[in-house]
């Protein structure tokens, strides 16, 4: 058994109730779609599922019925208080053959305002077994106003952007204390006694 | 100043329950980092808006903070040494409805140290037990 490989059961009854009833044995419900095969509703061992996404894997080797089928993950649902998974959506992959994976953004430095997010994840094509855990994103010493956009992104060797290059990742914005201190500069520039040179008003 | 709706559509309502947990809104949507409620209850305008200072104050304003909760719900009180009956008593303040899992506030453009100590002073203004939370892998 190599590594990335996860024993997953069949499941014959379906719903809440036997999902729950899972979750209680320590399974977390999962299906695998796309490929050949169509859709299987199995169940992971979650201690087994937590240890790989511990260790970076992103590509899993689903042991179904004797038969392993490579996927990577394509969504995670998780509970109302983001502590528990309820399900694990895995999608069917070639190894050796380029797939499409959403990869999150990991935005690193420190701009001169503050970054606000449109996208927090791109879509790539890479193999399945170079996906990464995100992809770096520097934003420092942006100025305020400065956008960046999915093609602006260094993607790593073997990757092609999926997302389209006008898409915008991130903006940075203004904060509140540039804001006071450019109104008090503003302020400063406008003050009369700080122009002696004006001219006095006409008509006294 | 409290928050409190333009116009509504009923004056009054009725308590209502808090029943399970928050099926909406419980994801970190817009900043890096969400002050999460644990429990149920009801935020007053008033403690948004106190939590809102506090946080802009631990921040020192080079945060963004987004208010994911709105004070939509009206409480009404009858004052003080009124006899009981004579119809339900006036609006007395407003309120937003919270379930376990509900993000409140969310903060971005700071490091975890500030955002914790924000949250923390934040944490302090509400009526209710809420956690720091981050945003969470979907892939």
């Amino acid at each position: 058994m190599s590594s990335s490989t996860i024993p997953a059961e069949i499941r014959t009854t379906l719903g809440s109730r036997s999902s729950r009833d899972l979750r209680a044995d320590g399974r977390i419900p999962a299906s695998i779609q796309g490929g050949e095969g169509g859709c299987v509703n199995v169940s992971i061992e979650s201690r087994e599922f937590w240890r790989l996404r511990r260790e970076h894997v992103h590509l899993f080797d689903l042991e179904v019925d004797g038969n392993l089928q490579s996927a990577t993950v394509r969504e995670l649902q998780w509970d109302s208080l983001g502590e528990n998974l309820n399900h694990v959506e895995f999608h069917r992959v070639v190894r050796g053959v380029k797939t499409q994976v959403s990869v999150s953004l990991e935005f690193i430095g420190h701009p001169a305002g503050v970054l606000n997010h449109l996208h927090n994840e791109i879509d790539v094509l890479c193999l399945p077994s170079m996906i990464p855990d995100s992809i770096e994103v520097k934003v420092d010493g942006f100025e305020i106003g400065h956008s960046i956009s999915a093609g602006d992104i260094e993607l790593p060797e073997g990757f092609e952007l999926v997302s389209p290059t006008d898409l915008s990742i991130a903006v940075v914005a203004d904060t509140r204390s540039n804001e006071v201190e450019a109104a008090e500069e503003g302020a400063e520039d406008e003050d009369p006694d700080a122009t002696p040179d004006a001219p006095a008003p006409e008509g006294n | 100043m409290a928050l409190l709706p333009k116009r509504t559509k009923y004056r009054k309502v009725h308590r209502g329950r808090i029943k399970g947990t928050a099926q909406r809104g419980n994801t970190v949507a817009f900043g890096d980092y969400g002050l999460m409620a644990l429990d149920g209850g009801w935020i007053t305008g008033r403690q948004i808006e106190a939590g809102r200072v506090a946080a802009n104050r631990a921040a020192a304003g080079n945060a963004k903070i987004w208010i994911r909760i709105f004070p939509h719900k009206p409480i009404s009180a009858k004052p003080a040494e009124t006899r009981m009956g004579k119809g339900k008593g006036d609006v007395d303040y407003w309120a937003a409805v919270v379930k376990p899992g509900t993000i409140m506030f969310e903060l971005a453009g700071i490091s975890e140290d500030k955002a914790k100590l924000a949250f923390k002073r934040v944490a302090h203004k509400m009526p209710i037990k809420v956690k720091m939370v981050r945003r969470l892998p979907t892939t």
